[in-house]
Formats: structure tokens, C-alpha cells, sequence
């Protein structure tokens, strides 16, 4: 029995008896209009898929955050958990769990559901086939992989693939191997990790759009983006966005900068440096993301002394990372 | 660089999120408004990461109050009305960029120091600031507002420049087409329209800015939407509860001034507008001055007219009693001020040329509801008709602005059996159901837009003097008539038999919009 199955929310149920399940779930029986089956009205579906690698309780945390996700936008969840010590069985269960989120008042009321199911990544064909007819029709789909292996996205990318709206990976999770997964023409690839950095990015595009791009084009610009454990993903996506803001304002003549991301002992601390070659102006971002601010300091040719400045930062929380990821 | 162009360094931001650093001064600030929609506007705004990283408040009122009370009373406010409950992790960093500055409206000196106060604020920074004055006063002090912004200077702070000074200005603009004519011209000599920003609330809401993404975003709605086969539309912005405390003001204003001039009349442009040709402000607003032109004025007079006009006299709201208008505290004896107002409108264009558009609002009705209902026209009488197997209902798309915001189309269907017997059934789209809880006020919306400067959910100085041509006639013969055609409805009743007979003689009648 898969140990990422067992770890999930849910009731068993046979393969078999999920669809006539989903049917009768929200039957309101013909009780007057208002009826939970009201509520249900989904906006998407969200497929998250769980590559074999994926410990058991970071396959619960994400399940929650899809959950907390669904809160806000309506969706159908479907779980698709590979595991290559599945057994072969006659008969393939998974779970499904349903939630009514109830917010301030019964009007709030929200409703959504999740199908999980465990399989071989050898019969992945035939599950995902399966799958589509879990699928909510007409409504947008997304796929949002967690370590998951190239291999196993090729088998059923060219059909379930072709038929997302978007893909969702975390740069921070599965790191460069991300860039070794096949992709398909006409469907977006979204990094968590890059949608968290958004009150980063916010920050401090706030703070340098106050200053014309003729001014912050430099020759010879390096820029280094330090990070603690476990933001590699999100420094890697800092230094990127950083590094095509710098390229656009120096136009045309302008060079993109060299970028160098580096893991630093600092727990929770992100931090921005970027020179030009002869050290005439340089910017220091420090974001603390424990204490939730940031200080910039920055040095600009002709001005006397650094100017320094203090904002308010952290990372986006796990539903509104999905949401940027997903609809910006 | 070009204020139209994008900054590099806003590059995959969306444009709320590319605000400039900014300083919002309120004017009116220890006002009703400013505690129950402006400050939680803003502290929203907070826990969404939407305001600038560089952000400052400035409350301006007449009344001494120390800064830190002030502050208090803005967190009171924020616990009481915002939609999220206060964080103190949000609140605090905000807290400390919060200033109230005491000041008359109409002192050259008191608004020399504010400026020296913002020039402060901005010397502080280190970086260039975008003034956003937010006017919320009585209309009264209105012109001398704006007129000392400019002779201080702070009209022009940063002319031309993303930073260029902005100011947001209240309802109601102006109380008739003259008096808005003459605020607009106050406003001309002061303001560049770029930077102005009249706010109709209605304009916030969800409901309403998806109006445009129903009529436009799909394809199946527009080749219906006119003359050849809408029936009638009609438009309620109705209100259960009765003056309350503002009888001082609302008896110098009435239905027709009060809501239908602005939200009745922003309902209508965006109902019946032509596709615009961009999603530039400009062309939406172009669309919408079009339709407010094409309108005849409404005939006033109580007999044969388009206008219907009526008090509201004691009753039953949710079972319990009311008092009539006239009972009501601050109300005078005599009072000739309508609660309610009705009217039929025409527009004169090809796309709806005979189709009346039936507009009400009142005070103390059935419900509140606001909604745009278009009942199309039945099909020909050749099947499904002539038998009372048949119960054919005109289909009607009804977009429910609030309360319960969504859409609920009428549809015609088969009644289950061995019998071919019809009934109307309706499909519903509700917002709470398919978008979830706690969607974004509509001044969270408009404050935001302010400050990015998007001024399409804003309204354009010729759209409201637009809207102004059309009722000023018909108050100016109300105020003629003094109380003479003015009906009443019982408080609970959905207004008097006057509005009914409006649409009588068109064999048509007003919707009682159910729960």
C-alpha cells in the first residue's frame, strides 16, 4: 500500500465506485434551492502528481495546501501518487475526500473534492486514461508535479499533458532537474518558487522603477543572489527576473549581467548584490524573511554616501503562491 | 521615461502591482467614510501586498485630533469593518506611516502646511512621491479643496510624470448639470482630467466590472442585445433600509439625485454601450458618453410622463414596523423629497430605439437588491402556445449586482412526462459558489486603481454632466410641482402603483426580485 496514499485524507473507495460516488455526493435530494450541491461549482481541476521520491509528509502538506487552495478557488482535486513498490493488484483503490468550507457567513460556503489514487509508473497509460474521466469537462485543468521523473511525464504528457491549461513545478523542490523534463508546445510552465519571491520582486521593482533604466544599465554588471537552505528556487528565480530587468534597461548596446546563486549558512535570509565593473554603483538587498523586512542599500554615481532604505517582505503564502502561479 | 511605457523593473508585475511610492491624503478623514471603506480598504490592500512598498497616509479634518488617537481610531475602524480581521504584523508596519494633520478647507496657510508637510515626508524618502488627495467631505467644500491644491502647488507636484498629483472626488458631483458644470470647471482650472478621479462605487463592485466580460467576453449574448429581440430592460437599485441619520442630507437630495443620477445611470451606460474599441479607459468611457447622449430626457410630467416619484409612508420591514418618511427625525413636515423614483427611459440609436429601459430606486422596499434584468422577446406564437399545457416565460437574463451577486438566466423546459408540457426554469451562476469567500471590496479596487492611475471604473467629467442633462429637467419640475403628483408606498411594498402603470401601458411589469 503506498505510504503517500496512507498519508492522505479519505475514505476508500474501489476505482470503480469513484465516478457514481462523485454523481450522488451533491444530490440534494431534492431538498429547496440553497442546497449544499449549490456550493460545488468548480472553477477548475487541479492534478497534483507525486513522483515516487515524495516523502510521505510532504505529500500530506501539499495535499493541504491544495485544499486550502480550493477554499478560495473551487476546484476538483485529483492526487496521483507513483509508486513503483505499488503492487499489482486486481483491484486499484484510492480515496476520496470531500470538504464544505464554510467562511463568514453560509453564503461563503464553498465546496471541494479530491480523488487520490496510488499506481506503478508502469501502468501510468492506462491510470491516466482513467483519470481524464475524473476530470471535471469544460473546465481548466492543471497539473502540478512534485518530484517527479522525466520518464514518467513523457508516458502520458503528449495526451493528459496537451490538454492542461498550465503546469505548476517548485524550482526549490526538484531544483535543475526540473530542467530535464520534457515540455510541450502551447502549455505554460509556472515555478512556485518564482511565485513566491512576488513581494520580492514587488519591492524592490518598486523601489528601482523610481530611477530612469538609463541609470541602472551598466557595463559589466554581476549580480549574486545569496540564499539560505532551501531557497535555491527562489533565488535562482530572483536572480533571473533581476538579471532580464537589467538586460531591458540597458536596451539594445546593453549586456546581460553575470549571475551567480550560492547557498549561504544564513537560515531564512535571501540577499541581492549587484556591481558594475568599476564598482561605481552598487545595490545591497538583505530580506529577512523571519522578520518579515528588507533593507536596500544602494550606491549611485555622483550621490555622496549610500541610501538605504526598509520594506516589508516575506515570500507568499502557499494559496496565493498557486494563484499567482496559476492566473498571473 | 513615457508614463505609458512600463518601467523595466516592473516587468512581470501586474500593473496594481507597479504602484509609485505614495502619500494618500483624505480629506473628511475622521469621516463616516474614511472608518468604514477607506481604512479597511487600505489595510486589505496591506494583507494583500497591493499597496506601494512606500506608502504613507494623511488624514486632513477641522477637528483637533492628537496623531497617535487618530491612529488608534483607524485600527478600531480596521477591526470593525474590514472583511479580514486585523494582523498586527500588517497593521503595525502601516500604523507608522499613518499622520492626521488638522486643517480648515477653505485656509491658504493650512494647506501651505500640509504641503510642507508632504514635501517632509517626500525629502524623507529620498525619492520621488505621488500626492493622492482623496476628497470626502461635504460637497460644500469641494471647490475650495481643489482650488487650494492648485494655488499651493499641489495640483502640479510632479506634473506630467507617473508621480503627477491625482485627486479621487466623492459623490455626489454636484447636485444638477449646472452645478456639475460649474465643479468641473473648478476642477479644469486646477486639474488636468488625467488626473482627476470621480468615484461611483458601483463601479468597484465585482458584478458590475463583469458586465463588460459577459456582454463582450462571450460570444452568444451580443448578437441578441438589441432592439430586434431585447423586449425591455429594467434596472433596480432598491434599499430596505429607511434615511437612518443622514435625513439632513437625503432631504435635499432624493432618490433621483442620490442613486439613480450616478449608479441607476453607470448601470444603464454599461448595459446598453456599444463594444468599446480597446480596453483603454478613454474608449470604455467613449462608449458609455455615447449611450448617456443618446437618451431622450425623460418627460416629467405625473400624468403621461416617464417619471414617477413617491414617499415612503409607515410599514412592515421583516415583520417590523417602520415609520413613514415624513415621521422620520430631521425630516421636515412638508417635505416634497422623494424616497422613491422611477423612470422610462429611451435610447435613441440603432441598437435600441423602442426598447424602454425601466430604471427605479427607492428607500424603505421590499429588499435590497440591485440588479439589471433583460427579458427578451417570446417566440412566435406558433408552437407551444394557445393551450395551458404551455407556460412559456419570456427568457430573461438577470445580472444580480448585489446582494448574492451572479447571473440567473430563464429558460424555458420540458416538463418530465408523457405529455409535452413546458415551464421556465432558471440556471444560475453565483459568485460565492464558484469564486469562493471574501472577494475584494469595491474601494479596494478603486483606491488601487487610483493609484496606478486607471481611471476606467471612473467617471469622465463630460459622462456626468452627461447624466446631469438627463435629470435636471425632471427635478426642476418636481420642484416646481412641490407635492403635487408625489405618491406614496407603503415601506415593505416594492413602490406605488404609479411606477406600475409606467409599464403597463408597454404590457410589461416590474420584477419582484425574490431571495
Amino acid at each position: 500500500m503506498s505510504p503517500v496514499l496512507q498519508a492522505l485524507p479519505g475514505e476508500w473507495l474501489a476505482i470503480p465506485a469513484m465516478n457514481r460516488q462523485l454523481r450522488t455526493m451533491w444530490d440534494p435530494g431534492g431538498s429547496a434551492e440553497g442546497a449544499p450541491s449549490e456550493f460545488r461549482a468548480s472553477q477548475m481541476n487541479l492534478l497534483l502528481h507525486f513522483g515516487p521520491e515524495t516523502a510521505p509528509a510532504d505529500a500530506r502538506a501539499r495535499f493541504d495546501e491544495a485544499i486550502v487552495f480550493s477554499q478560495r478557488y473551487p476546484c476538483r482535486i485529483i492526487v496521483l501518487c507513483a509508486d513503483a513498490e505499488e503492487p499489482v493488484r486486481e483491484r486499484v483503490e484510492g480515496k476520496l475526500f470531500a470538504q464544505c468550507y464554510i467562511g463568514d457567513t453560509p453564503r461563503t460556503m464553498c465546496c471541494c473534492e479530491a480523488l487520490a489514487v496510488a499506481f506503478d509508473p508502469a501502468e501510468a497509460a492506462a491510470v491516466f486514461n482513467q483519470v481524464s474521466t475524473w476530470i471535471e469537462s469544460d473546465l481548466p485543468s492543471l497539473l502540478w508535479l512534485h518530484r517527479i521523473d522525466a520518464d514518467t511525464l513523457r508516458t502520458y504528457l503528449p495526451t493528459l499533458g496537451a490538454r492542461m491549461r498550465r503546469i505548476l513545478f517548485d524550482r526549490s523542490v526538484d531544483g535543475e532537474a526540473v530542467e530535464g523534463l520534457p515540455r510541450l508546445e502551447g502549455v505554460p510552465w509556472s515555478d512556485l518558487a518564482e511565485a513566491r519571491t512576488l513581494p520580492l520582486r514587488q519591492s524592490l521593482g518598486q523601489y528601482l522603477s523610481c530611477f530612469p533604466p538609463g541609470e541602472l544599465a551598466r557595463q559589466g554588471q554581476s549580480l549574486a543572489v545569496g540564499h539560505g537552505p532551501g531557497l535555491g528556487g527562489e533565488a535562482r528565480a530572483l536572480a533571473h527576473w533581476m538579471a532580464d530587468c537589467l538586460e531591458e534597461a540597458a536596451g539594445r548596446e546593453g549586456e546581460r549581467p553575470s549571475t551567480t546563486v550560492r547557498p549561504t549558512g544564513e537560515d531564512r535570509v535571501l540577499h541581492v548584490e549587484w556591481k558594475d565593473r568599476a564598482g561605481a554603483s552598487s545595490l545591497l538587498f538583505r530580506a529577512d524573511l523571519d522578520h518579515g523586512h528588507g533593507t536596500v542599500e544602494a550606491r549611485w554615481p555622483g550621490e555622496h554616501g549610500p541610501a538605504g532604505h526598509t520594506f516589508v517582505v516575506g515570500l507568499l503564502p502557499a494559496r496565493e503562491a498557486l494563484g499567482e502561479a496559476i492566473f498571473f | 521615461m513615457e508614463s505609458t511605457e512600463r518601467h523595466p523593473f516592473l516587468r512581470g508585475l501586474s500593473k496594481h502591482r507597479g504602484a509609485p511610492p505614495t502619500v494618500l491624503v483624505i480629506f473628511g478623514a475622521s469621516g463616516d467614510l474614511t472608518a468604514r471603506k477607506l481604512l479597511p480598504a487600505l489595510y486589505n490592500l496591506a494583507v494583500d501586498h497591493l499597496l506601494p512598498a512606500d506608502f504613507f497616509f494623511v488624514g486632513y479634518g477641522r477637528r483637533e485630533v492628537d496623531e497617535d488617537e487618530f491612529r488608534r481610531r483607524a485600527a478600531g475602524a480596521v477591526r470593525e469593518y474590514s472583511r479580514r480581521p486585523l494582523q498586527e504584523e500588517v497593521w503595525a508596519p502601516l500604523r507608522e506611516r499613518v499622520f492626521y494633520q488638522t486643517g480648515s478647507y477653505e485656509d491658504e496657510a493650512d494647506f501651505r502646511a500640509l504641503a510642507e508637510r508632504l514635501a517632509a515626508i517626500e525629502h524623507e524618502l529620498g525619492r520621488e512621491l505621488q500626492y493622492l488627495f482623496y476628497i470626502s467631505t461635504p460637497p460644500g467644500v469641494f471647490a475650495p479643496i481643489l482650488d487650494h491644491l492648485g494655488r499651493s502647488g499641489l495640483a502640479r507636484h510632479h506634473a506630467d510624470t507617473r508621480e503627477a498629483s491625482k485627486v479621487v472626488i466623492e459623490k455626489p458631483f454636484g447636485h444638477d448639470r449646472a452645478s456639475a458644470e460649474a465643479l468641473n470647471g473648478v476642477i479644469a482650472r486646477n486639474f488636468r482630467e488625467s488626473q482627476v478621479f470621480r468615484i461611483d462605487h458601483y463601479l468597484g463592485k465585482e458584478t458590475v466590472q463583469d458586465l463588460l466580460v459577459q456582454r463582450f467576453g462571450n460570444t452568444i449574448f451580443e448578437p441578441l442585445w438589441n432592439r430586434q429581440y431585447v423586449d425591455s430592460v429594467q434596472i433596480t437599485v432598491a434599499e430596505d433600509i429607511g434615511v437612518g441619520s443622514r435625513a439632513g442630507y437625503y432631504d435635499q437630495s432624493g432618490a433621483l439625485r442620490d442613486m439613480i443620477q450616478n449608479h441607476a445611470m453607470q448601470l444603464v451606460s454599461l448595459t446598453a454601450m456599444e463594444p468599446p474599441v480597446s480596453l483603454d479607459p478613454e474608449a470604455i468611457r467613449d462608449e458609455k458618453v455615447k449611450v448617456l447622449q443618446a437618451i431622450g430626457v425623460p418627460v416629467a410630467d405625473p400624468e403621461e410622463g416617464d417619471v414617477v416619484r413617491a414617499q415612503y409612508e409607515a410599514g412592515l420591514i421583516e415583520g417590523e414596523k417602520v415609520p413613514g418618511y415624513l415621521e422620520e427625525y430631521g425630516v421636515a413636515p412638508e417635505s416634497a423629497t422623494e424616497t422613491f423614483a422611477a423612470l422610462r427611459l429611451w435610447i435613441n440609436n440603432w441598437r435600441w430605439k423602442g426598447v424602454p429601459f425601466y430604471v427605479r430606486s427607492g428607500k424603505r422596499m421590499a429588499r435590497r437588491t440591485s440588479e439589471i434584468a433583460v427579458q427578451f422577446k417570446r417566440p412566435p406564437g406558433i408552437l407551444f402556445s394557445g393551450d395551458r399545457q404551455y407556460d412559456l416565460a419570456a427568457n430573461t437574463m438577470v445580472i444580480q449586482v448585489q446582494p448574492d451577486e451572479g447571473q440567473t438566466l430563464l429558460l424555458n423546459s420540458k416538463i418530465p412526462g408523457l405529455e409535452t408540457r413546458t415551464q421556465p426554469v432558471k440556471m444560475h451562476f453565483r459568485y460565492a459558489a464558484t469564486y469562493g469567500s471574501n472577494t475584494p471590496e469595491a474601494y479596494e479596487r478603486l483606491v488601487m486603481d487610483a493609484m496606478v492611475g486607471d481611471s476606467t471604473l471612473f467617471i469622465r467629467g463630460d459622462e456626468t454632466e452627461a447624466s446631469w442633462r438627463l435629470v435636471t429637467p425632471v427635478l426642476e419640475a418636481w420642484e416646481a410641482f412641490g407635492r403635487a403628483g408625489l405618491a406614496r408606498y407603503p415601506a415593505g411594498s416594492w413602490g406605488p402603483l404609479a411606477a406600475d402603470r409606467l409599464l403597463w401601458e408597454h404590457r410589461h411589469e416590474w420584477r419582484r426580485p425574490g431571495a
